[in-house]
């Protein structure tokens, strides 16, 4: 007759050899069909737009004017070209 | 994780519930994760927290008489259990969870879930000491509480 001692200690070394747990076969297609839901739509606060907008505008207007003023450098530096032609006689006029 | 979260709640469908769980919040955490640790260790402490969650909700919820019933009946069986050891094991399920919360962690995730002592540390951020200490007072009192259910008239075969 085994004593109590060494049936507990017989109890304690049963997990020797445990293999692990599979779940269901439904469990990956349970938790797949879960994602999509859990999936929240991220929403842009409206405070967070309206810095985006004005930051936009600005990047736009400083582009706006830099193109102007380049534009105006072009035309300045084409005018002082053809005075400078026209000083010199570069070129045969008929 | 499910084997781990069937170690501590011995209940198919509770433990099928806890691993949806720990999809759905890496799934929404992922971002979170600082990656000083291993992801698995990540995963077993929130499979570990959210099952020991569970097991306190189940204690606080007022139970029918049906249910205590149940509740203190030696009728798990863990799958992979080999067949030979099945009847001994019963007995060992049954009085896991009279163990603290440390001693069970420490008890389900080196003989349940088969990890080395040094994992199981790293996942109860604590030394492989600590663990080890875990493990024999685990022993301990397991063995006091079988004792405590020892059969009468028990031989052995």
């Amino acid at each position: 007759m085994e004593t109590e001692e060494q049936w507990a200690d017989d109890i304690l070394k049963s997990l020797d050899g445990i293999k692990k747990a599979e779940p269901g076969a439904d469990l990956f297609a349970k938790i797949t069909a879960q994602l999509p839901e859990e999936n929240d739509v991220k929403i842009i606060p409206l405070q967070r737009l309206v810095w985006l907008a004005a930051a936009a505008s600005i990047v736009i207007a400083i582009n706006i004017h830099v193109f102007n003023t380049q534009n105006n450098t072009d035309t300045n530096s084409t005018s002082e070209t053809t005075e400078l032609l026209n000083d010199y006689v570069l070129y045969k006029t008929n | 994780m499910y084997n781990t979260a069937l170690g501590y709640l011995q209940n198919v469908e509770e433990a099928e519930e806890i691993t949806q769980d720990v999809f759905l919040s890496i799934f929404k955490r992922a971002n979170t994760f600082k990656g000083q640790s291993k992801v698995s260790t990540w995963i077993y402490r929130i499979t570990i927290n959210k099952a020991l969650n569970q097991i306190e909700k189940r204690n606080r919820r007022p139970k029918s008489n049906l249910e205590i019933q149940d509740y203190h009946q030696i009728d798990f069986q863990h799958p992979g259990i080999l067949l030979e050891n099945k009847e001994k094991a019963q007995y060992l399920f049954s009085v896991i969870n009279t163990l603290i919360a440390t001693q069970k962690t420490a008890f389900i995730l080196s003989y349940v879930e088969g990890l080395p002592q040094q994992e199981v540390a790293d996942i109860m951020e604590t030394t492989v000491k600590s663990v080890e200490s875990l493990l024999q007072r685990a022993k301990t009192n397991l063995k006091k509480k079988l004792i405590s259910i020892y059969p009468e008239g028990n031989h052995k075969k």
